[in-house]
């Protein structure tokens, strides 16, 4: 009798346990409207999959602070399922082995196997790694350059045919210029992808394709510093480490380059009329994504894992995807969500809207990531800031040294 | 009593303190008149303090998208729990610290001091496990149990307790008195204004909190307040007036609660009687 | 996990970045400690004058900053800050001062955080020495009066002794907190341009959580631990002397 009893209670406990919602968590770092879109997203997925799989989505403050949370839960083993993490900040973590290799999954599932296609090859690429597919594109952008067509018109340009070398840039902001002392032709500060990009698109490189060589100081990369520390010298460029916000709206610039995710709101808080364009090139052409992508603790679970696999195809659907991009600006990360009807009419409607996806097929590629280049990439700011803060500093010489420095650290980390 | 001075004495007193202080302000006045705007007049060359209009939605959207109320109420009952602790296990600590002499006394303290420099940025990671093996993540004990004692206050009460007159107590050890007793009875009561400006401090450290919450609590509805605003006070594609309505609402009740509290702390008390 | 003995000690004595933050930490803490600790003191005699009217209100209008958390605080001063615009350099223009880039030029930005962090403790200190000030007897300026003293020397003979306790509290809490600046760092400047305004604390978090040397982190934290403990205690050492308990 007893026996039975048990058994039962056994049993009783097993039904229960596999009754219970498996548990997600998903740690993300995004704020406003955004946090609002993907908690939305969220909330589909709780309902459709009610009784199974339970998603939780946790506000962790900026990239940085979820760095923060994340390593103290790594110590403690007590990573989340999921976390939205971005890009330059991830090299140790897929060195350590902390990410699960999607491609797992993918295997298994032939249906979601067959459409892998859908998704940007390009965005595919720059979450493929030695060890695996690792992550799956979220918020992802490139930079677009704003112009001012105002300024243009007034200095006699012609906004609908902008500049799109950085020669071509260098220019026109002469001309700018001559409007007045407080009016600059370019803008720019120390935004990390953007250094990336001044770098290559003028034909240089920063660290071998293993992460274990410096590739910096070069003609191109001096050529590159000096021609920005020239437009600084001469004033027709403006430098500056603050403030950029308000002095793109104030209308006394008349290029800079941001985000696509900028647009939406720039186009609403802008005065004056805005035009936007590819970002110039000079020798390559070439622009680093930006944002974030989702990864996968493979620590977790293999249950677990599971259900979060689920989540992840739910949330990159052709649908949400779009939804999201719909209400973020941000780019889809699927081609047939592109193709909707709903993110079409946005482009015919502004074609300011499709210059991102042009940029994505034609020259976007990844930024490093490798375990050390956090340090390596502070080294390259600080040095970015020094020439450009005295522009009569040699160039050439801070190249040389910053390429000694960061060597080290690359040394020291392999 | 004594007499006052001249008035033209006085109005310059009055007018350099109010100079002083409206300088001390802009930062404060600019934030406040900025929650007013629309994010389009934001940016005006010159800067201007006035906004055309006082429009309150930055405000009403606040309140909508985020349960700031809710948050208040959690920040409020983490922060006076934490307060209340730290009266006791401070006030305790620092009179021991001041009054008894004991072996390593003098070098207990100097640890102590120490401990203040090491930025809790350093001790997170292993603050963070030991609550782990509590069990307290996403639990209010997280934020509280760590916090309930803390050296910058017990600093704070020792130095105030070795300016009480040591005559009194030595009075009432006479009469054969406790060191309980003497706490209670002559300390505690002689140390008002201390005791009110270290609760404050306390208070305020644990209504900015920021990082710890973050880390700690993964429920957003039992989130603390700093965390609660910091989505419209930080990311770099946020409103400008949005964010200076999410700060704004941030520091006002602290300011109120400052004003109602201030004389206490600084009129409290006078033991000039007692110096005899 | 490796036991690797004494390593990160000996990185950290051996890299300069390391040394030019101490020095960049020494130079915010000098700059910090004396005008907020002195200005704080101003203020609460000011605040503590019997006739003064209003005193409450001007209480909490110096203790705003204070409250005000340094994360939001920072952000405005950041915008004030701005060459081109910034309410700080429109008011300097009245002067005939030129623009000066605040936090973008290196050799500024430092004195650019120095003003937010004195504008931000001056509260903060005020409360303290008002506190202070009510703990000294009114007896003994009265008495002092009848045989004449001035408010110098009343000020000199009777405040300033009284309220030692009280400084040393203040110059000490004042000392470590411009010692351990981290946010305004972190939000205004990210320890630029070109390293100048890289204070020890945003070293040891940029190593910690951006680089993920821990190791390395603890051994700055560690270093930073006994340093305070040797300062304090010279200055306990110095301050026996000078300072009165009853």
């Amino acid at each position: 009798m007893r026996k039975i009893l048990l058994a039962v209670l056994f049993i009783a406990a097993v039904a229960l346990a596999f009754a219970a919602p498996v548990k997600v968590t998903m740690w993300y770092a995004q704020t406003g409207i955004y946090s609002q879109t993907l908690l939305d997203i969220v909330a589909d997925f709780n309902k459709l999959q009610e009784g199974k799989i339970e998603v939780e989505a946790v506000y962790t403050g900026s990239y940085q602070d979820t760095m923060q949370k994340l390593l103290a839960a790594l110590v403690a083993g007590d990573v989340p399922t999921l976390a939205q993490i971005e890009q330059a900040r991830i090299g140790q973590f897929v060195d350590g082995g902390a990410f699960q290799d999607l491609n797992e999954f993918i295997k298994k599932d032939t249906e979601f196997a067959a459409m892998l296609d859908d998704f940007w090859p390009r965005f595919i690429a720059a979450n493929t790694y030695e060890q695996g597919l690792l992550g799956f594109p979220l918020n992802c952008s490139t930079p677009l350059m704003y112009i001012n067509r105002d300024l243009f018109k007034q200095a006699g340009l012609d906004p609908d045919n902008p500049p799109k070398t950085w020669t071509e840039v260098y220019a026109a902001s002469k001309q700018i210029k001559a409007l007045g002392p407080d009016i600059f032709g370019y803008r720019f500060g120390i935004d990390d992808w953007l250094l990336e990009a001044y770098i290559w698109q003028f034909g240089g490189q920063i660290i071998s394709e293993d992460g274990t060589k410096m590739l910096i100081y070069s003609p191109e990369t001096v050529n590159a510093w000096n021609f920005f520390q020239k437009g600084v010298r001469e004033g027709i460029f403006i430098f500056g480490t603050t403030g950029g916000n308000e002095l793109d709206l104030s209308g006394r610039i008349a290029m800079v380059v941001r985000s696509t995710g900028s647009l939406g709101y720039l186009i609403q808080n802008a005065k004056f009329d805005l035009g936007a364009t590819i970002m110039p090139m000079q020798e390559k052409l070439v622009v680093p994504i930006g944002g974030a992508n989702v990864f996968m603790f493979s620590s977790r679970p293999k249950a677990e894992k599971e259900a979060a696999w689920e989540f992840l195809k739910f949330l990159t659907s052709t649908a949400n995807t779009a939804k999201w991009s719909l209400a973020t600006g941000y780019m889809t990360s699927r081609i047939s969500a592109f193709e909707s009807p709903e993110i079409q009419k946005i482009m015919t409607d502004d074609p300011r809207f499709a210059l991102t996806y042009q940029q994505l097929r034609d020259s976007a590629v990844r930024r490093p990531w490798y375990g050390p280049y956090p340090e390596v990439h502070a080294m390259i700011t600080s040095a970015w800031e020094s020439v450009m803060a005295d522009p009569t500093k040699d160039v050439d010489a801070v190249l040389k040294q910053l390429h000694k420095d960061a060597q080290r650290v690359l040394d020291d980390y392999y | 009593m004594r007499k006052k001075p001249h008035i033209v004495l006085r109005t310059t007193v009055i007018l350099l303190v109010l100079f002083v202080a409206i300088l001390i302000n802009l930062p404060f006045i600019w934030m406040l008149v900025t929650s007013f705007k629309t994010e389009d007049a934001a940016f005006t060359i010159p800067p201007s303090f006035l906004p055309t209009i006082f429009d309150f939605r930055n405000f009403v959207k606040a309140f909508e998208l985020i349960p700031l109320s809710q948050y208040v109420v959690n920040t409020l009952f983490v922060a006076l729990a934490v307060t209340l602790l730290q009266l006791v296990f401070n006030s305790l600590a620092a009179y021991g610290l001041a009054r008894i002499r004991f072996k390593g006394s003098s070098i207990v303290f100097m640890v102590l001091i120490g401990t203040l420099m090491v930025p809790p940025e350093v001790t997170m990671v292993p603050l963070y496990v030991i609550v782990k093996q509590f069990g307290w993540i996403n639990q209010y004990k997280a934020l509280i149990v760590p916090f309930m004692s803390s050296a910058f206050g017990i600093f704070l009460l020792r130095q105030f307790f070795m300016g009480i007159p040591r005559e009194l107590e030595e009075a009432a050890i006479i009469d054969g008195a406790s060191r309980m007793r003497i706490f209670l009875k002559i300390i505690i009561p002689l140390s008002k204004p201390a005791l009110y400006t270290m609760s404050l401090y306390t208070f305020l450290a644990h209504w900015n909190e920021y990082m710890w919450p973050l880390i700690v609590i993964n429920d957003a509805k039992k989130q603390m307040i700093q965390v609660g605003i910091s989505q419209f006070v930080s990311g770099w594609e946020t409103q400008w007036t949005m964010r200076m309505a999410a700060s704004t609402t941030a520091v006002l009740p602290i300011i109120v609660f400052f004003f109602f509290v201030q004389r206490q702390f600084v009129e409290g008390i006078s033991i000039s009687g007692l110096k005899e | 996990m490796k036991w690797v003995g004494l390593e990160n000690y000996i990185r950290m004595f051996e890299t300069p970045d390391f040394w030019g933050s101490l020095w960049t930490t020494v130079l915010y803490v000098l700059g910090t400690v004396v005008p907020s600790v002195i200005l704080g003191l101003l203020i609460a005699m000011l605040l503590n004058i019997e006739w003064l009217k209003g005193k409450g209100i001007f209480r909490t209008l110096f203790y705003i900053p204070v409250v005000t958390s340094m994360a939001a605080a920072a952000v405005i001063w950041g915008w004030l800050y701005e060459p081109n615009f910034g309410l700080v350099n429109y008011f300097l223009s009245w002067f005939g001062i030129k623009s000066i880039k605040w936090l973008s030029d290196p050799n500024y930005a430092l004195l650019g955080l120095i003003i937010v962090g004195v504008w931000k403790r001056v509260g903060y200190n005020m409360v303290l020495f008002l506190a202070g000030l009510q703990t000294i007897p009114r007896t003994y300026y009265e008495a002092a009066e009848i045989d004449g003293a001035t408010s110098w020397d009343k000020f000199r003979s009777i405040t300033l002794p009284l309220l030692s306790p009280t400084t040393l509290f203040v110059v000490i809490m004042q000392f470590i907190a411009s010692f351990r600046v981290f946010v305004s760092v972190s939000v205004m400047t990210r320890g630029g341009p070109a390293k100048s305004t890289q204070v020890i604390t945003y070293y040891l978090y940029e190593n910690a959580f951006r680089y993920l040397k821990f190791g390395y982190a603890s051994a700055i934290a560690v270093f930073m631990f006994a340093l305070m403990v040797v300062l304090t205690l010279i200055q306990f050492a110095i301050s026996k002397k000078r300072v009165h308990y009853s």
